[in-house]
């Protein structure tokens, strides 16, 4: 016997809900793509920040579909594997794509005004962020959405 | 390049501070001896109290499989119009499924997506 005085999570108020690996699997290459740049940045490896920022921006303005990698893991890698255990609402790793963004185009800012330590070490951490939602599911600014969400008592259609 | 790899490690032993952190908080909040605000579930029987919210996509399969298991009474509460008593529990996830007694009191506390699925069997 159930009393479910609406439905719940994301089918009542938000968008179809995503595979959340294919948001980990963008994010183990960003940590990838960044920790190797900042590695061989003596020999053009900044380049790595410019270039994710624009790639986390697209995917995050505009969707999955316009995302490289995102759209890679839906082509190539997702119908190698089992359908996932569990689905997620695409708002917060969005949300955690744009927060991304604005790091690496600020961090893109400091590379242009000569600030090297300023821009790696926000590039940095969004490598940290990333590496650490793709390795353990943790993802910190997901996180930061949900606790903005709920300050706001949003329900977020 | 040393200076470099130190940075790197430095970075991973804080992401791994902060796994630890973050675990360590989700097991805070209510749990079994707790009791609930009155009213959120039926008085003088035991039941399933959901706790979810908007931006929860495994909140609707943990319901369903609760429901389908039949054992208990489920009540669905959305956190996000119930700010109140998400303070109240201090609650740290969605979904949070709680098994709650008679007389109000919390007597198993289960979270994720799993948290619908039934209890082992023990040997």
């Amino acid at each position: 016997m159930a009393t479910t005085p609406a439905p719940v999570g994301g089918a009542r108020t938000g968008p179809p809900p995503i595979d959340p690996r294919g948001p980990r699997f963008n994010q183990a290459v960003l940590s990838v793509a960044l920790v190797v740049g900042f590695l061989l940045q003596d020999v053009g490896g900044w380049i790595v920040i410019p270039v994710w920022a624009l790639v986390l921006f697209v995917g995050a303005a505009f969707g999955p579909r316009y995302g490289p990698f995102l759209r890679l893991y839906a082509e190539v890698v997702k119908p190698r594997l089992a359908p996932p255990s569990e689905l997620e609402d695409p708002r917060p790793p969005r949300f955690a794509a744009t927060i991304g963004t604005v790091f690496l185009t600020a961090g893109t800012v400091a590379l242009v005004a000569g600030l090297t330590g300023l821009a790696w070490g926000l590039a940095l951490v969004v490598a940290a962020l990333a590496g650490l939602a793709a390795v353990t599911g943790i993802c910190v600014g997901c996180e930061v959405y949900v606790l903005i969400a709920r300050a706001r008592g949003l329900a977020l259609s | 390049m040393t200076a470099r790899l130190l940075v790197l490690l430095a970075l991973a032993v804080g992401c791994g501070a902060l796994v630890l952190v973050r675990a360590r908080w989700m097991q805070g909040g209510v749990g079994a001896g707790s009791r609930i605000p009155d009213g959120l579930v039926p008085a003088g029987q035991a039941s399933w109290l959901v706790l979810t919210t908007p931006w929860c996509a495994s909140c609707g399969p943990v319901v369903e499989r609760l429901e389908a298991q039949g054992e208990l009474p489920v009540v669905v509460l959305d956190v996000a119009e119930r700010p109140d008593v998400s303070r109240a529990l201090d609650l740290r996830q969605a979904p949070t499924v709680l098994r709650v007694g008679p007389d109000g009191e919390v007597l198993e506390r289960r979270t994720g997506a799993s948290a619908g699925a039934p209890a082992p069997v023990p040997f």
